[in-house]
């Protein structure tokens, strides 16, 4: 059982009964409030309740449960290493999957990133470096050197983009009628695999994509028909979505989905406000720029018909000691 | 009028204020969060439900009682002739405040000296007027209002038509969660727990546990349970809502013919509590944790293979309060 180059329907369908049982099935929330903001009937997904804290666990637990699957045919018994890169949420992820497997997992993560995160990723005990985002993969390289460690891509590999896209499965079945989804962009793995699922099984269902104004290589590559790549990691609240999107993802993104929009950072801020206040939820600044795209005039002006409207809400990993400055609260 | 010694509630009363509520279009069916033991780090041997009251509109479950109260004040009070007034700088105040706007009417809301300013600006911000004095004061000058200026005024938990709206939430726990074995409710002056307690054993669930949690710092009601009446105690804890310096008369009655037992809980344990829900995704007030830091504490009896419900009753918590519990 090798690792299977293509993400489709079956492979989503497949990663769905590897999760059974060990990811939480993340409930649909509602909030009239925000319905009437929006103009539309809204259904967020919170996945900011998943386990490791955001919706990156579903990957992670697939690539490393498929990677044990394919060891256990080897002859020899021998420790399974992994290493991911990480701004923090996929590190949690890989380190929560890598403990329930008996996995070693090495981490790299920024040196700035969320100390909430990085107490996480230590509490499962996985092995943390942190770098500047300039020296991942030189760090990576020497950690698969040392210990053979198989590299899991937290956006680009295929069972990784498998796992994300079981949200997809969950939403069909749980809200009925949607007319669209929308979801945060970084690496665009939940965008690829969420986006395949909807279009295999629903395709007039419209699927949107949400990013950082100030990181829209996701919506830049889809308006010109090819990936762009920025050259720095661009700053913004929402420091999950930095990363660009991948070689990979961006074939299922030009193909799957209709349209990404861009929200400023106070709009960001100001969604972040409104879920923590209206609906009492902790969602980290990544994790609601979903909600803040479908509250912008350009989501009302070019999704305008959309009446029934899933949000993903991505992860609830922000650091308590920064709320007060983030939300003004 | 407020009367200490109503009758124990019935169903039709519950059913009848759950109209109320529902016609009002002010109150939410909220949330059940079905088989959560495990996402909020407990034994994978308890089935927990959590009601998510920090969800209601004005973010706690006090709206509810408020609606129905506010069914039942006199027609001078309903149409403006008579002046509202209550007690509370916490969520109840927050709640009559916004209700008293809905209505186009006017109000006043008396609370301690010590309360927080940001209370009684946000009390101002619906339009009520504000008047802070030292607590031993706040009774005699309610009091006097209600005799010599003839305004009304409304219970803040221990009022029969309060507590049947509360009720509502026993009736929804049973609508989403049919047989639930334990029910766990935070208990302040002890109107949400009365009127749940009664809503839950009404509707025929005999088997139901229904418990109380208070904090150690404010055990009014768990010391009347062991005076065998309503008591006044000295109060200290971080879970300001969960605080009233006595417990109220027909809270009481109602704790003593529905409810198990109160079980108390620390401070520590309620920021425990808080910062565990906060870790999980979900923004709770420390008065709004106690019943799940009890449950969390290993406090409720009997919980192993069974269906626990929690009532996590508010999330009005500043950004500022909740660094300083989970920092």
């Amino acid at each position: 059982m090798g690792t299977n180059r293509e993400v489709n329907l079956e492979t989503i369908k497949e990663a769905s009964c590897t999760l059974s049982g060990h990811v939480i099935e993340t409930p649909i929330q509602t909030c009239e409030t925000l319905d009437l903001l929006a103009g539309r009937r809204l259904f967020f997904k919170c996945e900011n309740f998943q386990r490791s804290g955001s919706f990156k666990f579903r990957g992670a637990f697939n690539a490393v449960s498929r990677l044990v699957s394919s060891n256990s045919n080897e002859p020899t018994k021998r420790q399974v290493h992994v290493v991911g890169c990480s701004s923090g949420n996929y590190a949690c992820g890989l380190a929560l999957a890598a403990k329930h497997h008996g996995v070693t997992a090495h981490v790299i993560m920024p040196n700035n990133c969320p100390e909430c995160k990085k107490q996480a990723v230590l509490s499962y005990g996985a092995n943390l470096l942190q770098r500047e985002q300039k020296d991942f993969i030189p760090a990576r390289k020497q950690v698969e050197d040392l210990t053979g460690a198989v590299f899991i891509s937290s956006s680009q590999h295929p069972d990784v983009i498998s796992g994300q896209g079981t949200m997809g499965l969950e939403l069909l079945q749980q809200v009925p009628d949607l007319d669209a989804v929308i979801m945060p962009v970084g690496g665009g793995g939940m965008l690829a695999g969420v986006s395949m699922v909807i279009k295999s099984i629903c395709p007039e269902v419209r699927v949107y994509g949400a990013e950082p104004e100030v990181a829209n290589q996701a919506a830049l590559s889809l308006r010109t028909g090819e990936r762009r790549a920025f050259s720095h990691f661009p700053r913004s609240i929402a420091d999950g979505l930095v990363c660009g999107i991948g070689e990979v993802t961006w074939t299922y993104i030009r193909d799957n989905v209709d349209d990404i929009f861009t929200v400023s950072e106070d709009e960001i801020k100001n969604a972040m406000r409104l879920v923590w206040e209206r609906m009492k939820l902790v969602v980290e600044p990544s994790g609601v720029v979903g909600v803040a795209a479908v509250l912008c005039d350009s989501f009302k002006a070019r999704a305008g018909g959309c009446k029934n409207v899933a949000v993903i809400l991505s992860g609830g990993n922000v650091d308590v000691q920064k709320l007060p400055e983030i939300l003004k609260m | 009028m407020y009367d200490p010694n109503a009758d124990l509630l019935t169903i039709e009363q519950i059913s009848g204020a759950r109209q109320v509520l529902q016609t009002s279009g002010l109150c939410y069916h909220t949330p059940v969060l079905h088989h959560v033991q495990t996402l909020c780090g407990l034994d994978s041997d308890i089935d927990l439900y959590l009601k998510l009251e920090n969800m209601q509109n004005t973010g706690s479950f006090k709206i509810r009682g408020v609606v129905n109260q506010m069914a039942h004040i006199p027609d001078s009070a309903a149409q403006g002739q008579t002046h509202l007034i209550s007690m509370s700088a916490g969520n109840f105040g927050k709640a009559f405040a916004y209700m008293v706007q809905q209505k186009g009417l006017k109000g006043t809301v008396f609370m301690p000296d010590t309360a927080p300013v940001n209370r009684a600006e946000l009390i101002k911000g619906y339009g009520l007027d504000v008047e802070r004095m030292p607590t031993s004061q706040l009774q005699p000058e309610v009091d006097r209002c209600v005799k010599e200026k003839h305004m009304h005024y409304l219970h803040p938990f221990d009022d029969i038509n309060l507590m049947a709206g509360h009720g509502s939430v026993g009736l929804e726990i049973l609508e989403d969660v049919p047989d639930p074995d334990v029910v766990v409710v935070c208990c302040g002056g002890g109107g949400l727990l009365g009127g749940t307690a009664a809503a839950i054993k009404l509707s025929g669930r005999s088997d139901t546990r229904v418990y109380g949690v208070e904090p150690e710092g404010a055990p009014s009601m768990y010391e009347s349970r062991k005076a065998g009446k309503p008591v006044g105690v000295q109060v200290k804890t971080i879970a300001a809502g969960l605080a009233p310096p006595y417990a109220g008369s027909n809270a009481y009655r109602h704790n003593m013919a529905f409810v198990e037992d109160v079980v108390l809980v620390s401070d520590d344990e309620i920021n425990a509590a808080v910062k565990r829900l906060f870790s999980r995704g979900l923004v709770v007030e420390p008065s709004g944790a106690a019943a799940f830091a009890a449950l969390m504490s290993g406090k409720i009896p009997d919980v192993k293979g069974k269906k626990v419900v929690v009532v996590i009753t508010g999330g009005n918590v500043t950004t500022r309060e909740l660094s300083k519990i989970c920092g």
